[in-house]
């Protein structure tokens, strides 16, 4: 079993425990412990490590096989509680399909009103808020098929900021936005923390070093690591060395841009031992539970 | 709480975006854990956006503009909203009518127009049912996933995709049987059979059984059973019409959709929290 400790002394906005779900043979999360409290929460892991799924059942889309599930006090089994779980809860799936004949102010008009939303009033503010939020000010009449990738990303993100939700479930946010606007979504989540608990995942480390106070390193379904990104960098810590030549001694190896190999592992005498990053210390971790060399 | 503070010059240059991106992450990480660096920001924020100012406004601008908010503000009429344009409800509603109307006529007219009725209420009860099927999928949804996620998630929701492209079959369906000059008998008949098949499909996506499947497998056997004696010439037309519209079997479909609509009812929690999507 995985175990996760709780992340800040303040109150947990998640608490997990025991959390399974299977598909047919396959486990894709196998009892996994977690708490989470205020904050942003990085989720790391290569693609199947279980991060979609985790994050389904933490936004209520998805039951677990076994295992409770704790979200902002409620326990989304009870009816009454789902229900008021999901009044303050934002979900922003991996792959959102929007209807393209929509424009932007339409879909969040409408996902307002799923969100029972009745004053028509309240809820034009608040689309044009939230699409302001996420830069779409300008857009916010247009079709959603004539926006790029990265906009229909901002759209729907638009739509899982509404109501400043205390909890926020974002698969990969940052898919298709460009460095500028990756930016501007650090600055939207920091702000969003404030009010409660973003739970996000990625690929990319560099996202979680500059935005996350948390990072949970997932794989196979368990988790490998749950700390700050600066206690992910320190796991390669004196792991990390620099050479001319590849070295078969090495858990990892890659040739940086500067022609050198960079190797991760156990150093061998006489190695001059570089300042190591949170990538080497994801893919040390990652190396050592077995992945791939 | 923290000791140190954001200096002022940092907090400008990241209300202005002018800071890298490292020092941004850094200002943005102490400001969750500072208030008082949160207050010199909002103060901050406050001045740029004076010191910003942005040419003066007239007064026919800011008139068309709260036009233009109210001109652009969705109608939103939510049951309408909830699909009535989207593709895969469009798809839906256009099979529905395809097997309410053309299929029967186009058969009929190959077969013989005396074989009319029997293929009319062998395949119009499956349309309704091929709504429920496609009401099920989260791409009907304008929302797609995002839909399962909130408050009104479940049963309502379903339910509510389904009526859209149901309510638009029945009417076509009883309209083309009354223009197709047959008897009354015929053009109702397939109602409740249809209602009765839909409630079974919607029943199935409380349980791991894929709605699609269940509503082919009942399809192909409601078809069967109505369309084999007649074109088997077992039984006339006569007879499966007064069969399937006499009030045995009437009566028979309408306690199949009523249970199947209180069983899924009871079982909604299913389809609000489901356990596979």
């Amino acid at each position: 079993m995985s175990t996760v400790t709780a992340s800040t002394g303040l109150a947990r906005t998640v608490e997990v425990t025991g959390l399974t779900k299977s598909y047919g043979a396959r486990r894709a999360v196998d009892a996994l412990d977690l708490a989470v409290g205020p904050g942003v929460v990085g989720l790391l892991g290569p693609n199947g490590a279980g991060k979609t799924t985790l994050l389904r059942m933490l936004a209520t889309v998805l039951a677990p096989d076994t295992g409770t599930l704790s979200l902002l006090g409620g326990d989304p089994a009870v009816p009454s509680q789902r229900l008021e779980i999901r009044r303050r809860l934002g979900y922003l799936p991996q792959s959102p399909s929007l209807y393209p004949s929509f424009t932007p102010m339409e879909l969040v008009d409408y996902v307002a009103v799923l969100k029972e939303h009745t004053d028509r009033d309240w809820r034009r503010r608040e689309a044009a808020r939230v699409l302001e939020a996420v830069g779409l000010a300008d857009r916010m009449h247009q079709k959603i098929k004539t926006l790029s990738g990265g906009m229909r990303q901002r759209v729907a993100l638009a739509a899982a900021l509404l109501g400043d939700p205390e909890l926020l479930v974002l698969d990969e946010p940052a898919t298709g936005l460009d460095p500028e606007q990756r930016l501007e979504l650090r600055a939207l989540l920091s702000a969003s923390a404030r009010r409660g608990t973003v739970l996000l995942s990625t690929h990319n480390t560099t996202e979680v070093a500059a935005l996350c106070q948390r990072v949970i390193v997932m794989r196979t379904g368990r988790v490998l690591f749950h700390g700050t990104p600066a206690e992910l960098r320190d796991v390669a810590a004196g792991r990390v060395w620099e050479e001319t030549e590849q070295d078969a001694g090495a858990r990892r190896s890659w040739m940086t841009a500067e022609g050198t190999w960079r190797h991760l592992g156990d150093p061998p005498a006489g190695a001059t031992v570089a300042a190591p990053t949170i990538d080497d210390g994801y893919l040390l971790l990652a190396a050592t539970d077995g992945g791939p060399r | 709480m923290t000791t140190w503070h954001a200096h002022p010059n940092d907090l400008a240059a990241y209300v202005a975006g002018a800071d890298d991106p490292v020092l941004a992450a850094s200002v943005e990480t102490h400001l969750l854990r500072c208030a008082d660096c949160r207050t010199a920001l909002a103060s901050a924020a406050g001045t740029a956006s004076t010191a910003q100012g942005g040419p003066e406004r007239s007064d026919t601008e800011r008139r068309w503009d709260s036009l233009a908010a109210v001109v652009d503000t969705p109608r939103s009429a939510p049951l309408a909203r909830l699909g009535v344009s989207t593709r895969p409800l469009r798809a839906a509603w256009l099979l529905a009518a395809f097997l309410v109307l053309l299929v029967p006529v186009v058969l009929a007219f190959a077969t013989g127009r005396p074989g009319l009725p029997t293929v009319l209420l062998a395949l119009a009860p499956i349309a309704p049912s091929l709504a429920v099927v496609v009401a099920y999928r989260t791409s009907a949804d304008p929302a797609g996933e995002m839909a399962l996620a909130v408050p009104v998630a479940g049963l309502r929701i379903v339910s509510a995709r389904a009526l859209l492209v149901a309510l638009a079959a029945a009417p076509l369906g009883v309209a083309a049987a009354l223009a197709l000059q047959l008897p009354l008998a015929v053009a109702l008949g397939w109602l409740l059979p249809g209602l009765a098949l839909s409630s079974l499909v919607l029943l199935a996506g409380t349980t791991r059984l894929d709605p699609a499947v269940v509503a082919g497998g009942l399809g192909i056997l409601w078809a069967l059973a109505v369309g084999t004696p007649a074109a088997s010439r077992r039984a006339s037309v006569d007879a499966v019409v007064d069969t399937v519209a006499g009030a045995p079997v009437q009566l028979l479909a309408l306690a199949i959709a009523v249970s199947a609509i209180a069983l899924t009812v009871s079982r909604r929690e299913q389809i609000a929290y489901r356990s596979h999507t």
